[in-house]
């Protein structure tokens, strides 16, 4: 893409030529609004499924059903954005029957442990598995919060996704680890 | 203080730095959410976002905008005869989809809503009605814009559309008519047996008194209130071939107040019974469309929402005045719509906005 420099003094108009309303190109909305949220709306994907090629997938269908339904410059688009990203990766994960075998497969490409060494991959394997599993197992809202907040959104952004005040965000994030903790002692013990 | 110990004021410091209570419930704080950290824990995703937008560009073109939009009920949807479907659709959810009750003679008036929930599949394959007989309309709605919610229930005759209640922030609406339309359904039994024949079907057996018989439905008038979007971008857009993103230009409301009068049938001879033996005996139609059709509680008197699987479905919300409401909402808990019947009309209030928010809404009209 060719940037232009804008210079700092305005041209004079070409004799004849009225001078255009806004001399500034304005950048596409949805542009700016993709190339701001996009690598965050992937991360929370990212963090339910474990998945960074799926989790491209859920962003590219959240920002299209975005696009669809509400203006770029809409005040509320981020935390739509990252709301949408949290429900449309929880319904993927548990419409998901092959999840553990794309994931060692996965960590096998990714992981940066020897190659030699399929056991603790099998291991962490087994335990990324676990912690899906318990996911599905908490309410949308408890798992969201929990998504949101472990992806790096501050208080007021799992608010704003949640729709629930900043105050409220630390004693629900509370007990959301709670019961993710719960749900993970019950996983392990059966 | 675990995550955010800057906004931690003094005093509190001050009182944790003696309290071993709280030192205590600290310590356990962060030890579950270092255990978090490490359950959570995902291999990094790096993004290429130019390439993924690149990628997006030719979806967000290709794709139909959301399904409330205005410029659907534009006179240019309405010319290109496109009012055939929607019609068709009206007397799918009236008549077909409805095992009507007894009374399907003289009269089909819904007084209260249930939703049937089907799936993608037995949705996209149920039959057109056109293979079954002529849909024709007789009169065709009209939609205008109003300057004011008088002048909307001035034009329409129906209630004017008040809400007492909104959420914050919203703009100031714009209101918009939908005058009566009207169209038929003649069901041919030589149609049915022609697109039996064409899916290798055998001829069903019918009723006699099926073939020639006339459904005549009436749907609207129709008012609506609409907060946020452009409704004079949204009916122009109706007109010419643009894609959706007009420079982000927005034409999607954030929320819709609807009120339209009860659709309204009438049959000229067959009968209830005739009708769902027609459609059971149907090539196309599947065991739990059958399923669902059959399972409406009070089928004279209810409209039937059909909602796809996976869709987010309230059951029997109440309104505070005891009328039985339906919500349904989309896979992401973002939007979703409240529906209604009250004295005889329609009420509909959808936006993106959560269920409890929608039905104050719906409380306050």
């Amino acid at each position: 893409m060719t940037v232009k420099a804008v210079p700092d003094l305005p041209e004079e108009p070409a004799p004849g030529i009225a001078p255009p309303q806004h001399r500034a190109v304005e950048r596409d909305p949805f542009e700016e609004l993709f190339m701001t949220e996009y690598g965050r709306v992937v991360a929370i994907a990212n963090r339910v499924l474990a998945d960074r090629s799926e989790a491209e997938d859920v962003a590219q269908e959240v920002f299209a059903d975005f696009h669809r339904r509400h203006r770029s410059d809409a005040s509320f688009a981020g935390a739509w954005l990252h709301q949408a990203a949290v429900h449309t990766s929880l319904n993927r994960l548990r419409g998901k029957r092959r999840r553990e075998k794309r994931e060692l497969a996965q960590m096998l490409a990714e992981r940066p442990a020897p190659p030699d060494d399929p056991a603790r991959l099998a291991e962490i394997a087994e335990e990324r598995r676990t912690v899906r599993i318990a996911l599905q197992r908490l309410r949308p809202k408890v798992a969201a919060v929990l998504v949101l907040r472990y992806s790096g959104l501050s208080y007021a952004e799992v608010g704003a996704a949640l729709k629930v005040g900043t105050g409220q965000v630390g004693t629900l994030l509370r007990r959301a680890e709670q019961a993710l903790k719960k749900e993970l002692e019950v996983g392990t013990s059966v | 203080m675990y995550d955010e110990p800057l906004a931690v004021p003094e005093t509190a410091r001050g009182h944790y730095a003696t309290c071993a209570a709280c030192q205590g419930r600290f310590t356990g704080i962060a030890e579950d959410a270092r255990q978090m950290t490490a359950a959570l824990a995902v291999p990094t995703a790096t993004v290429d976002a130019a390439a993924a937008l690149r990628a997006l560009r030719p979806r967000l073109r290709a794709r139909p905008r959301f399904v409330l939009r205005l410029p659907s009920l534009s006179g240019r949807f309405l010319r290109r005869g496109a009012l055939v479907t929607g019609l068709a659709a009206v007397l799918v959810v009236t008549a077909i989809v409805t095992p009507l009750a007894q009374t399907i003679r003289n009269v089909f008036a819904p007084t209260q809503v249930q939703t049937i929930t089907l799936t993608q599949g037995s949705l996209a394959g149920f039959p057109d009605l056109s293979h079954w007989g002529t849909v024709t309309v007789t009169q065709q709605p009209e939609l205008k814009q109003a300057d004011s919610a008088a002048a909307a229930a001035g034009t329409t005759k129906l209630p004017v559309i008040k809400p007492g209640n909104l959420p914050s922030g919203l703009p100031g609406a714009q209101y918009a008519t939908l005058s009566q339309g009207a169209g038929s359904f003649t069901f041919s039994k030589q149609k049915a047996d022609a697109y039996a024949a064409s899916q290798g079907a055998r001829a069903p057996k019918l009723p006699g008194n099926l073939d020639g018989s006339r459904l005549d439905v009436t749907i609207g008038p129709a008012e609506a209130a609409i907060y946020g979007g452009d409704l004079s971008a949204a009916a122009q857009q109706g007109s010419k071939d643009e894609t959706p993103s007009q420079g982000g230009r927005e034409l999607v409301p954030q929320l819709a107040i609807g009120i339209a009068k009860a659709p309204h049938v009438t049959s000229t001879g067959a009968t209830v019974k005739d009708i769902e033996n027609a459609v059971a005996s149907q090539p196309g139609v599947s065991p739990e469309l059958k399923k669902a059709i059959l399972s409406i509680g009070d089928p004279s008197t209810t409209l039937p929402i059909p909602v796809v699987q996976g869709m987010t479905v309230s059951d029997n919300p109440t309104l505070k005045d005891g009328t039985k409401a339906a919500f349904v909402g989309d896979n992401s808990g973002t939007l979703g719509g409240v529906i209604f019947i009250r004295g005889g009309n329609v009420y509909v209030v959808a936006g993106a906005y959560s269920e409890k928010t929608l039905l104050d809404v719906a409380n306050s009209l």
